[in-house]
């Protein structure tokens, strides 16, 4: 399998990203509770923030893009929700046995960057390499399109788990659980595959943080990097919720985008022992 | 399937682990007294584990509410989940403070005797606005009578193993 093509110069890019103020902030989602042993549809509750902290609040979010999947596969609709000044909660009902995915999703967002002028200004416009054709004036120089998306997503099991939320489709950007997200316990290894359009992500930072950043001295955070195959492993130390996340940027297919940026968050607990 | 064939590698089975089969297994949990004015009865699960971490045996859940089982963290998630009819066969209520034997005759949960060797007795205990303690000891099955003490934790008091216990 060809690994996914990574960009020679990723700091470049981050250095054109600061600037652009798209979706600066991290999205992360908590839920009330990660596993839970009731019997009957029981109500969790979830807060959504753009933050750079780890489950620190900062800026309310928009819920238009949350999926809620049963653990059948079929969408669910949230219940009651609300956004305040610092962050947005909404409410579920999980009233089948087995895993849920929640998940917030982005649509890409496509940003063409250029060069004018004997001053090398640059410039750019929201649009993809197709769009851009057209928009881009006669003297654009070094034209480069980036896609950007945000993704964040986590995984609540009522009784026993189940890996119908948790299967791979082969497009975009995925994250295969090979831990399921119920069974990351302290003590064990835990792993994870990182792929774009079903081709391993290779190279990849991850980051995995534990909650209560603000209450101790050291971050206590993990640095990993994608093997071969798109994996990391790790061995959480603390039980709680973490925040694991991966800031990839790779080469895009060339037709809509040169460049694909994802910023991904992934919200799990960890389980003592 | 055969009942006649079922049955037989049944006979097959219980003599060939008929040597060690009759050892039973004594656990004798007590449930400290805790003073104060929002003491409720803990959630307590006793279970045996093989030498891979699996559960092989349910042997005592005492509880209420199936809301909070999932706070003995460690049984919820090696197989109070799975909600097995090992587990049914063993639920009860809570209980005060005092002391509880517990027996057990060796079978696993499909009612087949285990094999000689490591295994672990596992007991957790959660209680409403008070502690969750987890404790372990390692025993050997098939070896005679051995005794095994665990130490007490917040909400567990001492606990005696024995071993090779004639029926």
């Amino acid at each position: 399998m060809k690994a996914v093509k990574k960009l020679v110069s990723a700091t470049a890019i981050s250095l054109v990203l600061v600037g652009t103020g798209a979706q600066a902030h991290p999205m992360w989602m908590l839920p009330s509770e990660f596993n839970l042993s009731t019997d009957e549809g029981h109500w969790i509750t979830v807060d959504a923030t753009a933050s750079h902290g780890v489950f620190s609040f900062d800026k309310p979010i928009s819920l238009a893009n949350v999926t809620i999947y049963r653990p059948a596969g079929e969408r669910q609709r949230m219940g009651s929700y609300f956004k305040g000044e610092r962050r947005s909660v909404f409410d579920l009902q999980l009233n089948d046995q087995g895993t849920y995915k929640v998940e917030l999703k982005t649509p890409e967002r496509y940003m063409t960057r250029f060069v004018v002028g004997g001053r090398d200004t640059q410039r750019r416009i929201m649009a993809n390499k197709l769009e851009a054709a057209s928009q881009l004036p006669d003297e654009a120089r070094e034209v480069v399109t980036m896609a950007m998306q945000n993704i964040s997503v986590f995984y609540v099991s009522q009784k026993a788990p189940t890996r119908t939320v948790l299967e791979v489709t082969g497009e975009g950007f995925e994250m295969d659980a090979i831990t399921h997200p119920s069974d990351i316990v302290v003590g064990e290894p835990a792993s994870f595959r990182f792929t774009y359009n079903g081709e391993p992500l290779v190279d990849t930072a991850i980051e995995v943080v534990p909650h209560g950043t603000a209450y101790r001295s050291s971050r206590q955070q993990v640095d990993l990097q994608t093997d071969s195959d798109g994996r990391v492993s790790f061995v959480p130390e603390m039980a709680g919720p973490h925040l694991l996340s991966a800031n990839a940027r790779f080469m895009g297919d060339g037709v809509l985008a040169d460049e694909v940026g994802v910023n991904f968050l992934f919200s799990f607990e960890a389980i003592p022992q | 399937m055969n009942k006649g064939w079922v049955l037989g590698i049944g006979l097959v089975m219980g003599l060939h682990h008929s040597a060690w089969a009759q050892e039973a297994v004594t656990i004798e949990v007590t449930l400290p007294a805790i003073e104060g004015p929002m003491y409720y009865r803990p959630y307590v699960a006793v279970w045996v584990e093989n030498d891979q971490g699996e559960v092989v045996k349910n042997i005592a859940l005492w509880s209420k509410e199936p809301d909070w089982l999932k706070d003995m963290r460690r049984w919820w998630r090696k197989t109070g989940r799975y909600g097995g009819a090992d587990i049914d066969a063993v639920s009860g209520a809570t209980r005060r403070p005092g002391s509880y034997s517990l027996s057990w005759d060796g079978m696993d949960a499909q009612g087949q005797p285990l094999s000689p060797g490591r295994y672990s007795v596992h007991v957790e205990a959660a209680r409403e606005h008070g502690s969750r303690s987890w404790v372990q000891a390692d025993i050997e099955l098939g070896s005679g009578p051995k005794k095994y003490t665990i130490e007490p934790s917040e909400e567990l008091g001492e606990i005696h193993i024995m071993t090779g216990v004639t029926p």
